[in-house]
């Protein structure tokens, strides 16, 4: 039933938000590691920031599974406030190219070597006429432990 | 009152706005979306069940016109036409206008009840799911909107926002066309057999 909406119409997020092949981190054990992912959206989208401000929509939100190392703080950027037509408020959103910062603790037994830290990153875009439907997209961020 | 009588009044009060509308407004004035009839192609048929636990049916609204809304609580520009489309089901309903919400909640009624409350919805919400919505062509976006005449054929699509005055145009020319008993049922052979 695909000539209900014809090619022009169909709108697609699969293109909205990229994420930049995060820089290799490599720490010693017992030390402190600074991961960044660099997030970039398609000119005229936003995503609601980790914090917006209605409690009906829904928050960028990265999370990683831990071993071998703990998280300390996951640091968003200070997000834009928007105007749109559609919100009476101005909504708490991130838009074109932005960085999140992840602190790492690394335990004192991890085992040393290379290895792939993998996380989640869970987002939902809107233009300023219409919203996609919340995503969640994996991040990959290759380690080593000295 | 009379049904027919109220329905030429509701016509009346709906000829009136435009009317209004179209005198304040300046060269942005809405025009019809709608697609010429030779062109408009029918609405599939699906079963979704409502807040209620019933089975509703797209064909159960044969001679209506159909506003038909996939939106979910968390889209703002979907939060932003649902006054609208409250104010549509009160002031045309009776002209032959059945709104219906298809919500692509993920939390499904855990979500979409307490909103309905809130927002003193008027007009029956269905809970969609992938099927109906790979009925409509994928609605990768909401909201989306479907204008389905009385024959049961999708006069138009909306993606995302538009006015609220290109949705009265575009109902008013709609709810001007006589039911017509030859052709108003819909396309029953693509129904959502077992659909939740």
């Amino acid at each position: 039933m695909l000539w209900i909406l014809p090619p022009c119409l169909r709108a697609q997020d699969s293109q909205v938000l990229a994420i930049e092949p995060p820089a290799r981190i490599v720490a010693a054990r017992g030390s402190q590691a600074e991961a960044k992912i660099t997030v970039e959206l398609k000119p005229g989208y936003h995503v609601n920031s980790h914090a917006p401000e209605e409690d009906y929509l829904i928050p960028l939100r990265l999370s990683w599974e831990t071993k071998p190392f703990r998280v300390l703080e996951i640091v968003y950027p200070k997000p834009a406030r928007e105007r749109h037509a559609f919100a009476q408020k101005p909504l708490s959103v991130f838009s074109g190219a932005f960085q999140i910062i992840t602190r790492l603790k690394v335990p004192s037994d991890a085992p040393r070597g290379p290895g792939i830290l993998v996380g989640k990153l869970r987002y939902q875009a809107c233009t300023d006429k219409l919203c996609f439907p919340p995503k969640t997209i994996e991040v990959r961020l290759p380690y080593e432990i000295r | 009152m009379f049904p027919a009588f109220r329905r030429a009044l509701s016509l009346q009060a709906l000829a009136l706005a435009l009317v209004i509308s179209a005198c304040s407004s300046g060269p942005g004035a809405a025009r019809s979306s709608l697609k010429p009839e030779s062109q408009r192609r029918k609405a599939p048929d699906f079963a979704l069940r409502d807040a209620d636990g019933k089975l509703v049916r797209l064909s159960d609204y044969r001679g209506k016109v159909v506003l038909l809304n996939f939106w979910a609580t968390w889209c703002s520009p979907c939060r932003f036409e649902i006054p609208w489309f409250i104010e549509f089901q009160r002031q045309y309903k009776d002209a032959g206008l059945e709104v219906l919400g298809i919500s692509m909640d993920e939390d499904g009624w855990e979500a979409v009840k307490p909103f309905l409350t809130r927002f003193g919805v008027n007009y029956r919400i269905l809970m969609g799911d992938d099927m109906v919505a790979q009925l409509y062509g994928g609605v990768d976006s909401l909201p989306t909107t479907f204008l389905i005449d009385r024959q049961g054929r999708v006069a138009a699509v909306h993606i995302g926002l538009v006015s609220k005055r290109s949705y009265e145009k575009d109902l008013a020319e709609l709810l001007e066309q006589e039911p017509d008993s030859a052709g108003r049922a819909v396309d029953s052979s693509a129904v959502l057999a077992g659909a939740r």
